[in-house]
C-alpha cells in the first residue's frame, strides 16, 4: 500500500462485506488502522455503514419488511376504501364482490371513485397473524447464523478508508525519533480550532492576570461496549446528549467542544485541583438523561501543563 | 348597583303569586322546571346510588381517531396505559394528518404502547376514522376516546362496569374541564360541564333518558355497535349512534366515576363555532335523520324516546326561541321597569344556580369546583343569555340554510353525498 491509501471495496465473500487493497483481512485492517488513527498516524474517511449481527459479527444481513407483531415477512398491501355515504372505512377485500365493490355496512354499490368513495391510504396486512399497520417495520436476518434483529436493535459498523497523516509519514520515514520531537506540539495543534483559540485567550489571561483555567479531556471508557451492544449511531447520539448536558451544567463562559476521539471542556476561573473536586457532580449532571452509561472519565490540565 | 339590587329585591318580594307568574312566566316555565328536575334527580341519587359494582370484560379495546393531533396523542395514550384496568389493545387512526402525528404513532407502536396505527393520506372524517379503527378491534367492549383527553386511573374500570347488565349497549364517561382557569369563557364552561353534562346525565340516567354517549369518552358493546353499523357520516356522530342504539333496543347509561379531562375553547369565538356545530347537528339528527322517533305511527316510536325529545324541544329549542319574545314583551309592557324585572329574575337565577352548583360540586368532587364559585355570577348570563342566542342562530342556520352540510368538521366530499 506504499503511497496509496487503504481503500475498502465491497466483497460479498467476506463476513465483513469489505476487503482492503492488501492481503490482510478486512476486519484486521480496520482494527489496526483504527489504533493508528487514535495515535493520529492515520486519517480516515467514511466509506460505508453496515449492519452487524450481534451473534456472529457478520455483516451479511438479509434486510426485509416484516410484521411488527410476529416478525413474519409474509405481508400484503391492501388499500383502505372509504365509503362517503355511510362513513364505513376498511380494507378493499371487505368491499370486493367479484368485480364489484359493495359496502359491507350499507350494502350499496360503490360506483364512482372520488364521488361516493376513495382510497385514503394503504394498509399492510400480515398474512401470518392478521396484524395490520400503515407501514411495515424493517428487520434483519443474518445470512451466516440466522439470527434475527429489528432495525432498532441491530448494531451498525462504519467502514473507512485510511491514509497516512503528515505525522504518520514522518513516523514511517524517521521512526520514534520524529514522534518524540513532534508529538506534543502536534497533539496541541490537532485540537479543535475553536478550542485552540479559547485556550490561547485563557493562557493569555493567565499570563497577564493569573486567572486560572482548566482543560478537561473527556473520554468514554464504555464506547466499545455501548457501540457493540447498541450500535455506533446510538453511541454517537448518547455522546451528543452528554455534551449538551455538560454545556447546560457549566457556566456560560465555559466552553465544551466535541473532538474526534475525545471531547473537551475549557473551564475558566478554576484551577485543576478545584475542578477535580467537582468531577462527580459534573459527570452526574451530564450523564443524567443519557440512555446508556458511557463511562465518561475526565482528565484535567492546567496552565502549567501547557508551559 | 346597590340601588338596582335593593330595588329589584323589594320589587320581587312585594309581588303576589299571580303577578309573579305574569312577570316571570318565562323563568317559571323554562327555568324553574330545569332546576327542579336537577334537584329531584340529585335527591333521588342520594338514596339510589347508580355507582356500579366492579365488572371486567374478557377483552377491552380502545380506539382513537384524530386529525393533526401530534401534540396530544402521546399524553392520551400514556394516560390510557396508566389505567388500573389497562386496555388489551389501543388502535389509533391518523385521519389524513398533515403534521407529525404519523411519526408519533410509529414511535408509540415501536414502544409497544399502541397495538395498531393506521395513517391515511386523505381526511375521511371522524366517523370513518373511528369505523376503521373499530373494524380492527378484537375486544368485547370498545372504548372510543378523543386525542385531547386524559383519564383518571380508574376511568376504564368504571366505564366498563355497567356492561355487567347485558342490555346496556353504550356507556358515557364523565367529562371534566381540564383548563377551567384559562379564561372566563373556560370557567363558565367548567361550571356548565359540571351542572348540565355531569349532573344532567346523572339525572337522565335515573329515568333511562341518557341520549348521548359522548365521542370524547364513551364505551360500546361490540355487538350493539355492530348491530347499528357503527358511526354514520356527518357531525354529531356520538348523539347519532346513541339514538340508533337506543331505538335498536339497547340501553345507554352514564358512568359518573369514569372521569375524563378535556380542554374546552378559551375564546368566545372558538366556543361559538363549537356550539354552532353541536346545536346544528342536534337539530339535524333529532328532526331530520331521527324524526321517526317523534312520529306515533312509526315503528321506531317509543314513549321513553319521546320524553328526551320533548326535553330537548322544551328546554333547548322552545326556551331559546321564546326568550327574545319575552324580552320584547317585557319592554313593551313594562317600559322602564323592564331592566329591574330582569335583574330581579337574575337574582332568583343566581340563587338557584348557587344551589345547583353546590350540589353538582358535591356530586363531582374530582372537579374541584369550589374555586369556580365566583364565576357563577358570569355563568348565569353565559348559560341563560349567550348560549340561548347561539342556539337561536344555530337553529335558524340549520333550518333555513342546512348549515350543518357545510361544516368543515366533515370533509366536503362526504357532505356532497351524505344524507
Amino acid at each position: 500500500v506504499s503511497k496509496r491509501p487503504l481503500m475498502p471495496s465491497l466483497d460479498p465473500g467476506s463476513k465483513s462485506s469489505v476487503s482492503y487493497n492488501t492481503t490482510l483481512s478486512g476486519a484486521l485492517v480496520a482494527r489496526e488502522a483504527q489504533t493508528l488513527c487514535e495515535q493520529e498516524l492515520f486519517k480516515r474517511e467514511f466509506f460505508d455503514r453496515f449492519y452487524v449481527c450481534s451473534s456472529c459479527d457478520s455483516t451479511r444481513q438479509h434486510v426485509r419488511e416484516e410484521c411488527a407483531e410476529c416478525r413474519s415477512a409474509e405481508l400484503t398491501e391492501e388499500p383502505y376504501l372509504h365509503h362517503f355515504t355511510c362513513a364505513y372505512q376498511g380494507p378493499e377485500s371487505e368491499f370486493r364482490r367479484g368485480d364489484e365493490l359493495i359496502c359491507p355496512k350499507c350494502r350499496r354499490e360503490l360506483s364512482h371513485f372520488g364521488f361516493d368513495y376513495d382510497r385514503p391510504g394503504t394498509m399492510i396486512v400480515c398474512k401470518a397473524c392478521g396484524h395490520a399497520a400503515s407501514e411495515p417495520v424493517v428487520g434483519f436476518v443474518c445470512m451466516d447464523c440466522g439470527h434475527h434483529a429489528d432495525s432498532e436493535s441491530c448494531n451498525t459498523r462504519d467502514v473507512y478508508s485510511y491514509r497516512l497523516t503528515d505525522q504518520g509519514v514522518g513516523f514511517a520515514e524517521y521512526g520514534h525519533t520524529f514522534l518524540g520531537q513532534a508529538n506534543e506540539a502536534l497533539r496541541f495543534a490537532d485540537l479543535p480550532i475553536e478550542l485552540i483559540v479559547a485556550l490561547n485567550a485563557a493562557a493569555k489571561q493567565y499570563n497577564e492576570d493569573k486567572v486560572p483555567f482548566t482543560l478537561l479531556n473527556i473520554f468514554y471508557e464504555k464506547e466499545r461496549e455501548v457501540t457493540a451492544e447498541h450500535g455506533a449511531r446510538q453511541f454517537a447520539q448518547a455522546r451528543d446528549l452528554f455534551i449538551e448536558n455538560m454545556r447546560a451544567a457549566l457556566h456560560k463562559t465555559d466552553l465544551v467542544v466535541k473532538g474526534q476521539s475525545y471531547d473537551f471542556a475549557l473551564l475558566r476561573n478554576i484551577a485543576p485541583q478545584q475542578a477535580k473536586a467537582e468531577f462527580d457532580k459534573l459527570r452526574e449532571a451530564a450523564q443524567g438523561s443519557v440512555r446508556y452509561d458511557l463511562g465518561a472519565r475526565f482528565q484535567a490540565f492546567g496552565p502549567q501543563d501547557f508551559s | 348597583m346597590h340601588d338596582i339590587v335593593s330595588e329589584s329585591l323589594r320589587f320581587l318580594t312585594s309581588q303576589s303569586g299571580v303577578s309573579l307568574f305574569t312577570l316571570f312566566w318565562f323563568v317559571i316555565i323554562f327555568e324553574i322546571p330545569r332546576y327542579t328536575l336537577g334537584f329531584v334527580a340529585t335527591l333521588a341519587l342520594t338514596f339510589h346510588s347508580n355507582r356500579n359494582r366492579p365488572y371486567d370484560v374478557p377483552r377491552l379495546s380502545v380506539v382513537i381517531a384524530g386529525h393533526n393531533e401530534e401534540d396530544s396523542i402521546e399524553r392520551c395514550v400514556i394516560s390510557l396505559r396508566e389505567q388500573s384496568r389497562p386496555p388489551d389493545e389501543i388502535i389509533v387512526v391518523s385521519d389524513g394528518s398533515t403534521d407529525r402525528m404519523p411519526q408519533r404513532l410509529r414511535d408509540l407502536q415501536a414502544r409497544g404502547l399502541i397495538q395498531e396505527a393506521h395513517c391515511t393520506q386523505m381526511r375521511a372524517g371522524k366517523s370513518a376514522g373511528v369505523n376503521l379503527a373499530v373494524g380492527r378491534t378484537t375486544g368485547d367492549i370498545i372504548v372510543n376516546v378523543d386525542c385531547d383527553c386524559t383519564f383518571d386511573r380508574h376511568a376504564l374500570k368504571h366505564i366498563i362496569a355497567p356492561f355487567a347488565d347485558p342490555g346496556i349497549g353504550g356507556v358515557a364517561g364523565n367529562i371534566i374541564v381540564r383548563n377551567p382557569k384559562a379564561s372566563l369563557v373556560a370557567s363558565c364552561q367548567a361550571i356548565e360541564y359540571m351542572i348540565s353534562i355531569s349532573q344532567g346525565k346523572q339525572a337522565a340516567n335515573l329515568i333511562d333518558l341518557m341520549s348521548c354517549v359522548s365521542g370524547a369518552f364513551g364505551a360500546f358493546r361490540r355487538e350493539a355497535l355492530a348491530r347499528v353499523g357503527g358511526l354514520d357520516s356527518g357531525g354529531g356522530e356520538d348523539l347519532d349512534v346513541t339514538l340508533k342504539m337506543r331505538t335498536a333496543g339497547w340501553r345507554a347509561v352514564f358512568a359518573p366515576d369514569a372521569i375524563c379531562y378535556t380542554d374546552v375553547p378559551v375564546t368566545l369565538m372558538a366556543l361559538t363555532r363549537q356550539r354552532f356545530r353541536w346545536e346544528r347537528d342536534a337539530v339535524r339528527l333529532r328532526y331530520r335523520k331521527h324524526r321517526a322517533l317523534l312520529n306515533p305511527f312509526s315503528e321506531r316510536f317509543d314513549v321513553i324516546e319521546l320524553l328526551h325529545e320533548l326535553d330537548f324541544f322544551l328546554f333547548n329549542i322552545l326556551a331559546a326561541v321564546v326568550f327574545p319574545f319575552y324580552l320584547v314583551w317585557l319592554f313593551v309592557m313594562y317600559g322602564d321597569l323592564a331592566p329591574m324585572i330582569l335583574f330581579a329574575a337574575q337574582i332568583g337565577m343566581w340563587v338557584m344556580d348557587l344551589f345547583t352548583f353546590l350540589v353538582a360540586a358535591w356530586m363531582t368532587p374530582k372537579a374541584h369546583a369550589l374555586s369556580l364559585m365566583p364565576y357563577l355570577l358570569a355563568y348565569s348570563p353565559f348559560y341563560g343569555f349567550l348560549m340561548r342566542m347561539i342556539r337561536i342562530v344555530a337553529y335558524a342556520q340549520e333550518w333555513v340554510f342546512r348549515a350543518s352540510y357545510n361544516d368543515p368538521y366533515v370533509p366536503k366530499k362526504v357532505h356532497l353525498v351524505r344524507k
